[in-house]
C-alpha cells in the first residue's frame, strides 16, 4: 500500500478537496478537515508516481491551497511526518504518539491516557519516538498497559490500520430547461416547475428513507447589462427537515415572493434547478394504521417552517427552563419542544409574574409608586424580598457584568400586583406584573 | 352567577332559547358554563392571564399557539403555574398578526390559540371564526380595553379576582348557549 498524506496548518472544506482527488484514487480518507489520505499504490498502471505528484500540486495550487506532503506505507507513518515535517519516525517528538495511536482522532480517552503516558517519559528524559522505541515492552506494559503496546506496535509498523470507507454524498437534484418557452419573472410557472422538480426529490428522499434539511434553488436567467448574474440563488436551511412537497414548497413560495416583490427578474428565464445539499435520516415504512401521529408532526414542522420563514427563527420557538434566577434569563428559546430537567420550582423560585417587562425605572415615595409621572397608591407591599445576585465570578473585576437586585412585589390600588426590583444604588425598576 | 348567565338560563327554563346541539364545552375554571370549542372568546380583565394559565392546566392534552406582538409573557411563570411548555409554541408576530394566525388555525393543527386581541375588522374576525369553527380550536382574544361589540366573538368574559383570592367572572356576552351537560 502507498499512502499519500496531506496535512494542512489551517482547517479547510475537506469534502470538496476530496471529492476532487476522487480522480486520482477512489481509495481516499481524511482526518477531520486538517488531514487527507490517498492510497495511489493502485493506481500505478494509469500514472506514474512522479505524475500523481505533479497532479496534486496542480489540484492544490488551483484550490489556492497548501499543504505539507508525506508518503508512506502506512495512514499514521505519513500523518505524523507531514504533520511534523520529519523525514524519519524516529525524530519525532513524543506528542506524536497521540496521533499515531489515534490518527482519525476518534477515541479522545485513548488520547488523555496517552497525554499522561507522555508527560510520565518525559520527566524520565525521553523525548523522541526513537528514545520511546528502545523501552523494552514487559516494562511498558506493567506500568502504562495495553495502550502502550499499541503505541509501540504503531511506532514499529507492527499493526496495519483498516482503512475507513469513503464515499462522496450522493446529490439529490432536478433541473429543468425552458429553451422555447420564455417567460419572464412571473413566480406561478416556477412554483409549478417546482413542484413538479420537488415531488420528484421527495420522492427519491423518501426511497432512501431521508428527508430534506437544507435546498437550493437556482433560477437561470438571461443576462443583460441590467441582469449581469447568470442565475439567482436562494438557500433554504429548514427549521424541522422536510419530507414532503407540500411543506416544503410552502417556505419557498413564502421567500420568492418575497425577493421578487424586492428584485424582480426582468429578463427570460431559462431554468430552475432544485438541489438536496443536506439530508437528515427520516422515517420508510408503511403508513402506521392504528394512528397518524407522523403525519401530525410533519404537518406540524411544515408550519413552523412556513412561520419561521415569514417572522424570523427567533420569533417562533419554544421555551425551555434554565437554571438562571434572574426572571428574563430563567428560560431560552429553543427550536424543540424541550422537556425541562428543573423539576417543580414551588418553595425554591418565588412565583413569577405573568408578564415581564423590560426593566422600567420609577420612583417609589411614602405610600406611592410613580411609573411614567404618574402616582399609583401602594394597598399592600410584600414583607419578604428576593436578592437575586450574581455574575461577579465571572468578572471579579468589573461591575459591567453582575447583577445584584432586590425583588418585591406591590399591590397598587387598581388591583394590580406588579414585581420591581431594587438596585444597589437604591434605584427601583418595574419589571413584570400578574395578571 | 353572572347576570347575563342567570337571564339566560332563565330563557333556555321557559324556552325563549333553544340549546345548541352538538357543541362541545371545555371545562374552566371558575366557569360551570365551559368553553365552546370552535368559537372565539374575548379575555378581559386584569386576571386573564392568570385564569387562561388555570385553564391551559386543566388541559394538558391540548397543542397551544400563544401570539404577541412583543414578548411580554413570561415562560418561566406558565411553568410555574403548572403548564407543560413542550405544548406551547410562542410566536412574537409584532404588527402582522392576521396572516400567521390565518395560517395556525387553518392549520389545524393548534388547539387553543391565544392573541391579543387588536381586530377590529368584522371580515378579519369572520374569517378567524370559520376557520376555529372548522378546526374545532379555540380563539381567546386577550383585550385590553372595552369589550369589542365584533359579533363573530362569541364570548366575552372579565375575569377578576375576589377579595378572597378567587377568581370573579363576569359572562359580558355568550352567544352559543349554556352547556347545561
Amino acid at each position: 500500500m502507498k499512502v499519500v498524506c496531506l496535512w494542512f496548518p489551517k482547517e479547510i472544506q475537506m469534502i470538496k478537496l476530496a471529492e476532487v482527488c476522487l480522480r486520482f484514487s477512489p481509495q481516499i480518507c481524511f482526518r477531520g478537515n486538517q488531514a487527507l489520505f490517498i492510497e495511489y499504490g493502485k493506481c500505478k498502471k494509469i500514472y506514474s508516481e512522479e505524475t500523481f505528484f505533479a497532479r496534486l500540486q496542480v489540484v492544490l495550487k488551483r484550490m489556492k491551497l497548501t499543504a505539507s506532503m508525506a508518503q508512506g506505507q502506512d495512514i499514521p507513518d505519513t500523518l505524523v511526518l507531514a504533520k511534523y515535517q520529519k523525514r524519519s519516525l524516529d525524530a519525532l517528538p513524543l506528542l506524536a504518539l497521540i496521533e499515531l495511536a489515534d490518527p482519525f482522532n476518534k477515541d479522545l480517552i485513548a488520547q488523555k491516557y496517552i497525554q499522561k503516558m507522555i508527560s510520565a517519559f518525559s520527566d524520565l528524559g525521553i523525548n523522541t519516538i526513537g528514545q520511546f522505541k528502545k523501552i523494552p515492552v514487559a516494562e511498558l506494559i506493567s506500568r502504562f498497559g495495553p495502550i502502550a503496546i499499541l503505541c509501540m506496535q504503531r511506532t514499529k509498523g507492527e499493526m496495519t490500520l483498516p482503512w475507513p470507507a469513503w464515499k462522496p454524498e450522493e446529490e439529490v437534484f432536478e433541473k429543468s430547461n425552458f429553451p422555447y418557452f420564455e417567460f419572464y419573472g412571473e413566480l406561478e410557472p416556477i412554483l409549478f416547475e417546482l413542484k413538479k422538480q420537488l415531488d420528484l426529490i421527495f420522492q427519491r428522499l423518501w426511497a432512501r428513507a431521508l428527508k430534506a434539511q437544507t435546498l437550493r434553488i437556482r433560477i437561470y436567467c438571461e443576462t443583460n447589462s441590467l441582469n449581469p448574474s447568470p442565475f439567482r440563488e436562494f438557500n433554504f436551511d429548514f427549521l424541522f427537515p422536510q419530507g414532503q412537497t407540500k411543506g416544503a414548497l410552502n417556505v419557498i413560495k413564502e421567500r420568492l415572493s418575497k425577493e421578487f416583490e424586492k428584485k424582480p427578474i426582468k429578463t427570460p428565464i431559462e431554468g430552475v434547478e432544485t438541489r438536496v445539499t443536506r439530508t437528515v435520516p427520516g422515517v420508510m415504512g408503511q403508513k402506521n394504521l392504528l394512528h397518524n401521529r407522523e403525519e401530525i408532526a410533519e404537518q406540524l414542522h411544515s408550519l413552523l417552517n412556513q412561520l419561521t420563514e415569514a417572522h424570523g427563527k427567533d420569533n417562533i420557538f419554544h421555551a425551555e427552563m434554565t437554571e438562571d434566577r434572574r426572571p428574563e434569563k430563567s428560560w431560552k428559546r429553543s427550536d424543540k419542544p424541550t422537556i425541562s430537567s428543573l423539576g417543580k420550582l414551588e418553595g425554591r423560585v418565588p412565583l413569577r409574574p405573568t408578564h415581564l417587562i423590560r426593566p422600567e425605572k420609577i420612583e417609589v415615595t411614602a405610600g406611592f409608586i410613580h411609573i411614567r409621572k404618574k402616582a399609583y397608591k401602594i394597598m399592600n407591599w410584600s414583607e419578604s424580598v428576593e436578592r437575586i445576585t450574581g455574575g461577579w465570578i465571572n468578572s471579579p473585576t468589573s461591575e459591567k457584568n453582575t447583577y445584584d437586585r432586590n425583588y418585591y412585589q406591590a399591590e397598587l390600588e387598581t388591583g394590580m400586583i406588579i414585581t420591581v426590583f431594587q438596585t444597589p444604588n437604591q434605584q427601583f425598576y418595574l419589571h413584570g406584573y400578574f395578571g | 352567577m353572572a347576570t347575563s348567565e342567570r337571564v339566560h338560563k332563565l330563557k333556555l327554563l321557559i324556552g325563549g332559547l333553544e340549546e345548541p346541539a352538538g357543541r362541545e364545552y371545555l371545562s374552566a375554571p371558575a366557569l360551570s358554563c365551559g368553553i365552546p370549542r370552535g368559537s372565539i372568546i374575548e379575555l378581559l380583565g386584569p386576571y386573564r392571564t392568570e385564569w387562561l394559565a388555570q385553564f391551559l392546566k386543566l388541559h394538558p392534552e391540548f397543542r397551544t399557539f400563544w401570539a404577541e406582538r412583543e414578548q411580554h409573557i413570561l415562560p418561566t411563570a406558565l411553568y410555574q403555574r403548572g403548564l407543560d411548555l413542550t405544548k406551547i409554541t410562542f410566536g412574537t408576530l409584532g404588527e402582522d398578526l392576521i396572516l400567521p394566525l390565518r395560517r395556525v388555525l387553518q392549520s389545524q393543527l393548534y388547539q387553543i390559540v391565544i392573541a391579543p386581541q387588536k381586530f377590529t375588522e368584522i371580515r378579519i374576525l369572520k374569517a378567524f371564526q370559520l376557520f376555529t369553527e372548522k378546526s374545532n380550536s379555540v380563539l381567546f382574544l386577550m383585550g385590553d380595553k372595552a369589550p369589542s361589540q365584533a359579533w363573530p366573538i362569541s364570548m366575552q368574559l372579565e375575569i377578576k379576582k375576589s377579595p378572597n383570592s378567587q377568581f370573579q367572572i363576569d359572562i359580558l356576552r355568550q352567544k352559543h348557549g349554556t352547556n347545561l351537560s
